[in-house]
């Protein structure tokens, strides 16, 4: 969970995630989207684990942004 | 004689000017090609054959008063049917969407008709142009996927049911399905084209452009696309040069940066093999070719790619999904329902790594005229229930930097068409189609699929 003072474990994002997918859709969905989940957790974990420098802004839409 | 349905936009502009070919000649031609191929290929979503007709009759009316509006006048164009047709269905190849017709032309349609195209029809797409596998069959095996998700197109280009056609793409569903087909595809920069009236997959993204037969015809379509558009706050304030005359303006053999990490390592023996082939050829030729190394950040591309995606897609059926979850295919509906469950500092994060590496790339592009990739890790999968793999272009669209891709060869093992990926950076199209036009003229490739020899 955030905020416990260090990064999730992929485990610990699978479990939220799936989680999750049963509270929305029950347990029976949330089975069958099991292999996208662990996708999606690796995906979230590489996100998490390379976090960019702090000046870095999120910019959806950058095609009037200089490029420096 | 060559015949009509065999025109690029270049050679048919050239007549129609000239006065040597009519609008109205040239939709008929293609109308009759579409009722001979369509049946096997399915690459056609709707077909008004009397509003095609109507509009070449008018074009020519006004091509014999006036003259050409521009190099597009009277050129018959599939447009991919996430693009809003006013009072045309556009349905994303969707139930959801089944009968929707817009009001309204997306940006890009309305300057293409402004231009004096043609909307010959709309072609098919995968579902929101996601991944779930399309009708559409290939023209050069039928056992192979087209690709995606501008199936429809690719193949409407390909086997010459049209000259050109437009497309989008989010992963790669611009260039590999070109390459799929033996087409040239181009991507532009992201905000080059307008988005607005376009069914989104993914807003920050989805980025539209020509898939034709040359790379002239690329420039002809992408000066007529380009530009600011107010409705779109994604849409760049650039100017947009002259990219007709950019063409011309090689006054010596390109340097080209070769990007081995990653895409050589990553395609299949015969891939790097006509690759290396390419390379050399167009070191003979006089390119100054040398290796390029890849950022870190690329390390993470693919990963925050995919997170963007995933969320945005969402985010976009959101509603819809919360009463039609079932009308959405399989891939389609995963997507949106992993998309839900990834909490917003994910999202937010990704954008973040995005900006990283996009600056990155950008000033690793600037270091060469281009850079050059195989277009895919392997030709078109033999698999219908797949599209292939996007990940040799989903880099570069994570990165917004304009691609395209030509085609180079034909397989050795299975006849089916190779291509070489070019890539450049931010709003250098004008350096990008001058490249892939010089390398298209040193490789001297013009593959044809079997149909479309008849």
């Amino acid at each position: 969970m955030p905020g416990k003072g260090q990064p999730e474990s992929r485990d610990e994002i699978i479990h939220d995630l799936t989680q999750k997918a049963v509270s929305l859709w029950g347990q029976k969905r949330a089975l069958a989207l099991r292999e996208r989940i662990q996708q999606v957790a690796d995906q979230m974990l590489t996100v998490s684990n390379n976090l960019p420098h702090f000046e870095a802004i999120p910019t959806p839409y950058p095609a009037n942004l200089p490029i420096t | 004689m060559t015949p009509l349905y065999k025109l690029t936009v270049t050679e048919a502009s050239a007549q129609i000017a000239e006065g040597d070919l009519s609008p109205v000649s040239l939709a008929e031609a293609l109308l009759e090609r579409i009722d001979r191929l369509e049946p096997s290929l399915e690459a056609w979503v709707t077909i008004d054959k009397n509003a095609v007709m109507e509009s070449a009759v008018q074009l020519d009316q006004e091509l014999k008063a006036k003259g050409p509006r521009s190099p597009l006048h009277g050129i018959p164009v599939g447009i991919k049917d996430i693009y809003y047709t006013a009072g045309m269905k556009t349905t994303a190849c969707s139930k959801v969407y089944a009968d929707f017709v817009p009001t309204y032309d997306a940006t890009s349609v309305s300057r293409l008709k402004g231009a004096g195209a043609i909307v010959l029809g709309k072609t098919v797409t995968t579902e929101f142009a996601h991944n779930d596998p399309p009708p559409t069959v290939s023209p050069w095996n039928a056992s192979h996927t087209p690709g995606g998700s501008s199936s429809g197109s690719a193949v409407a280009v390909a086997s010459r049911m049209c000259p050109a056609a437009t497309g989008s793409q989010t992963g790669g569903s611009i260039l590999r399905p070109s390459s799929y087909a033996g087409i040239v595809g181009l991507k532009p920069t992201f905000g080059r084209v307008s988005m607005y009236g376009i069914h989104a997959l993914s807003w920050s993204m989805d980025t539209i452009g020509p898939m034709v037969n040359c790379v002239e015809d690329a420039a002809l379509m992408l000066q007529a696309m380009a530009g600011h558009d107010p409705m779109d706050p994604g849409s760049s304030i650039e100017p947009v040069p002259d990219y007709r005359r950019a063409l011309d303006q090689m006054d010596k053999p390109p340097r080209i940066g070769i990007v081995r990490d990653f895409f050589f390592s990553n395609s299949v023996p015969e891939v790097q093999k006509h690759t290396e082939e390419v390379v050399q050829l167009l070191a003979k030729a006089g390119a100054q070719i040398e290796e390029v190394s890849l950022p870190a950040s690329f390390d993470t591309a693919l990963d925050a790619h995919a997170t963007v995606v995933n969320v945005e897609c969402a985010a976009f059926h959101e509603e819809m999904f919360r009463t039609r979850a079932d009308d959405f295919g399989s891939g389609l509906r995963e997507t949106i329902q992993v998309g839900l469950l990834i909490p917003a500092s994910y999202y937010v994060q990704a954008q973040r790594l995005r900006l990283t590496y996009r600056r990155e790339m950008d000033a690793l592009a600037q270091q060469w005229d281009v850079l050059l990739t195989p277009t895919t890790h392997m030709t078109a999968p033999g698999d219908l229930k797949t599209t292939g793999n996007p990940w040799f272009q989903s880099p570069w669209t994570t990165c917004g930097l304009p691609t395209i891709t030509i085609p180079s060869g034909l397989s050795p093992s299975m006849g089916l068409p190779l291509g070489i990926q070019l890539a450049a950076s931010s709003f250098a199209e004008g350096r990008l189609l001058a490249v892939a036009r010089w390398c298209e003229q040193i490789l001297d490739v013009h593959l044809a699929p079997p149909e479309a020899q008849q």
